[in-house]
């Protein structure tokens, strides 16, 4: 897997990129701000690009702007944007055009080293992921009807699709059957009044959407 | 009298005949009648002349009566009574009595110059001008010494010098009289409206009337022969006379007669009760001066009506005194421009004091509210930047846990994943263990110095003197610290405000100042803290900086005093006071 990396903190550029080596991945650029990562991202054409949200110049959403640039340059590239603060409205714009193959998560994640291997792995295989942290604050947010009407494991299993889990990831981490996790999804569908979608990123999209929707 | 509560009556003045002006009066007409009767009684003459002479003199003598009566301190009147004067006394030419022709020769065309005076003055009486006055003056030598040739002349058979002096004279008079008339336009033109219309009708009337008068007097010496004499005469007369009564009416009507006006005032004064915005446009009425202003004595200074301090005066502002014995209780500013005649000014302000009087609790109710508002003003800008203060300093604090230590937790959490992952290589987990430690002693080291720009655990710990000193020693210029009473802790808000005080001070020298030296000084006496920081750099420090307009905000909140200033012999002194009640 080849990645770019960007991030202007050069203490954690240079332990995600030795890291990310370590684990077997190969880091073809570890940038410090948004000019050179769409130079280099444009150049050495890599399957995954990992950006921090806030970069120089302007410290505000460098890589976010530069993800989705080249995001729309290249729709098969996937990227992880990486955020210090939850940011609902980040990460809807960050799967706006489409979330397949589009992570985002905060930053502190990085250290969970497994975990966010599993998710560069994920969005490089066209899934998605959003950190549950952005969607618990989505959900707290959305604390109307009909979402109140939703059982305790609905809620669950909504949150988990927000996160861009597919049913079977859904079924691993809840323990139970995916023909249980089917159950539960198309039952939540029905009470939100979504329609039925199969693949996992669009259901991602449809339901951020709607848990940003007052 | 029956004085209405709320109003005020006054009594003016009865308009009596000033026994002066009967006298003056008498004597003119005595004057007048004994030159006609030398006049009718020289052989030659006709009743023409008689009658030009009467009928010139008269008119201008009795039009200046009236208008010194109307206008007392106006020159205008006194110089239509010279003038009627002048030419009664010129129609003694031709008098059997040599002194009295050789008078009347002389003073022939003292009338003409007399009248232009009259024209120049116009309507404030006075001569505006260093070149109206210089004008003027042209007028009397023209009239006066250009004359005399002819009376040397006149007996002595030289015919020709005498019409030679006749045409400097004229040469002279018509250049004078250009020159005056150009004058008059150019004034006219700049002046106010009131002064336009007061000027008005003379502005061209004047000119053509003097020119027709002149030209007169030069056919009557060219044209001898019957009836051009009596025609020219005629001419003159009928010229002239239509001046005085234009000069009256412009004196007496509009903006330059008063005295009706001040009746006026009076009556609105006594019809009811006259509120404090009505009294000003009451009193502009009277002078005829839109721009008046009533301004009330109020402390050492002055206030409008609506109560707002006011700097007397200005270009082209006049100003008088309203007082009741000796007491000044206000002003009246007007357009002196405008208002020619200070006397009438002065009238108007005597007949105002006691209504004046009246509104002083009025205006001064509206100052202190205005004093109030504007306080008000003052505090809310002041909380809303202490807001916007402490919205800055949360805002700083966000960005840097945000940006500091933040980042640095998720580099030495990547660190400890390393090393976890990594086993099997003592040398390198140990060397990986110690910089993780020493990452974890930098990020401490940071989050304290947050931690110590928020508040500083010296005072938080140790209060005001220990916190000053342990700032004054990180500080990389000599500073003392001189504490005197502070023997107890003081309320929290007190000792950082204070503690802020010095930091903002001492942060402010060290940028700005170009100091060498440093005198903090901070003492307790009962419950006042006061707090001095005093550097001898070089001065002038930035008062609407933001540090210091936030210092100002803080001390004023907790209801103290603070200054910012430059020291005797240079240098800058911060000054802040806090009451500490506790």
């Amino acid at each position: 897997m080849r990645v770019v990396i960007a991030e202007d903190e050069a203490l954690l550029r240079q332990g995600l990129a030795r890291l990310l080596a370590d684990e077997g991945l190969e880091v073809l650029a570890a940038v410090a701000d948004e000019r050179a990562l769409l130079e280099r991202a444009r150049s050495l054409v890599p399957d995954l690009v990992i950006t921090d949200i806030r970069m120089p110049p302007t410290q505000t959403d460098e890589g976010m702007r530069a993800a989705l640039t080249l995001r729309r340059e290249r729709p098969d590239l996937a990227v992880i944007v990486l955020s210090q603060f939850v940011d609902a409205a980040g990460a809807l714009q960050l799967v706006a055009d489409g979330a397949d193959g589009v992570g985002y998560l905060l930053k502190q994640r990085v250290m969970n080293v497994d975990r966010f291997l599993e998710a560069c792995r994920l969005v490089v295989a066209r899934g998605s992921i959003i950190d549950p942290e952005v969607v618990a604050v989505m959900m707290q947010r959305r604390g109307d009807d009909p979402i109140a009407r939703l059982t305790p494991r609905q809620l669950e299993v909504l949150a988990l699709m927000a996160e861009g889990l597919g049913n079977a990831a859904i079924a691993r981490r809840l323990f139970v059957t995916e023909k249980a996790v089917a159950r539960h999804i198309n039952a939540i569908l029905q009470q939100l009044d979504l329609p039925p979608e199969s693949d996992d990123h669009r259901r991602v999209r449809a339901v951020l959407t709607y848990l940003d929707r007052r | 009298m029956d004085v209405r509560p709320g109003s005020v009556r006054l009594q003016l003045p009865a308009r009596s005949v000033d026994p002066t002006r009967i006298v003056v009066g008498t004597l003119c007409a005595l004057l007048v009648l004994i030159v006609a009767a030398l006049v009718a009684a020289t052989p030659g003459t006709g009743p023409t002349e008689v009658w030009v002479m009467v009928l010139a003199a008269g008119v201008f003598v009795g039009a200046g009566l009236v208008a010194w009566a109307r206008r007392p301190h106006n020159r205008c009147g006194l110089l239509m009574i010279g003038t009627g004067l002048a030419f009664a006394v010129a129609g003694l030419q031709g008098v059997p009595v040599a002194a009295l022709d050789t008078l009347g020769l002389l003073v022939e065309t003292v009338p003409l110059a007399l009248t232009l005076h009259l024209l120049m003055a116009y309507p404030s009486g006075r001569l505006g001008s260093s070149s109206a006055r210089a004008v003027v003056a042209a007028g009397y030598v023209v009239a006066v010494v250009l004359q005399l040739p002819r009376i040397l002349f006149a007996g002595g058979g030289s015919p020709l010098l005498e019409s030679a002096s006749t045409v400097l004279q004229a040469v002279a008079g018509v250049s004078v009289l250009v020159a005056a008339t150009v004058l008059l336009q150019r004034r006219a033109r700049a002046a106010p409206p009131a002064v336009r219309r007061a000027i008005g009708p003379l502005r061209w009337y004047g000119p053509v009337a003097l020119a027709v008068a002149a030209a007169g007097a030069v056919a009557a010496d060219v044209l001898t022969r019957d009836p051009w004499p009596v025609v020219a005469a005629w001419l003159q007369v009928a010229a002239l006379a239509g001046l005085p009564l234009a000069f009256l009416a412009g004196l007496t009507r509009g903006s330059f007669d008063r005295a009706g006006e001040v009746r006026e005032l009076l009556a609105g004064l006594d019809r009811g009760p006259v509120d404090v915005d009505e009294l000003e446009r009451l009193l502009g009425d009277a002078l005829g001066d839109e721009t008046l202003r009533v301004l009330y004595a109020r402390g050492p200074g002055h206030v409008d009506r609506a109560g707002s301090p006011v700097a007397p005066g200005g270009a082209g502002r006049g100003l008088a005194a309203v007082s009741i014995g000796d007491d000044a209780i206000g002003l009246l500013e007007y357009d002196s421009t405008l208002v020619a005649d200070t006397e009438l000014v002065d009238e108007v302000a005597r007949v105002a004091a006691l209504a004046f009087e009246r509104f002083r609790m009025t205006v001064e109710l509206r100052a202190r509210t205005a004093e109030l508002e504007e306080a008000a003003r003052a505090v809310r800008g002041a909380q809303r930047r202490i807001v916007r203060a402490a919205d800055d300093e949360r805002r700083r604090i966000a960005r840097d846990l945000h940006d500091g230590a933040q980042q640095r937790i998720v580099a030495l959490g990547l660190q400890a994943q390393q090393i976890a992952r990594r086993p099997g290589d003592p040398a390198a987990v140990s060397h990986q263990a110690l910089e993780l430690s020493a990452g974890l002693e930098s990020l401490l080291d940071e989050l304290r110095a947050l931690v110590h720009g928020v508040m500083p655990a010296a005072l938080v710990d140790r209060g005001l003197e220990a916190a000053a000193r342990a700032l004054a020693a990180r500080i990389p210029m000599p500073v003392s610290v001189t504490a005197r009473g502070l023997d107890r802790r003081l309320p929290d808000e007190v000792e950082s405000t204070g503690y802020f005080v010095v930091s903002e001070s001492l942060a402010n020298t060290v940028k700005h100042a170009r100091a060498a030296r440093c005198d903090v000084t901070i003492s307790l006496t009962r419950d006042l803290l006061d707090v001095e920081v005093r550097d001898d750099g070089i001065g002038g420090a930035d008062r609407d900086g933001s540090g210091l307009r936030g210092l100002a905000d803080r001390v004023g909140a907790l209801g103290g005093r603070f200054s910012v200033g430059d020291a005797e012999g240079g240098g800058t002194v911060v000054l802040a006071e806090v009451p500490c009640a506790s």
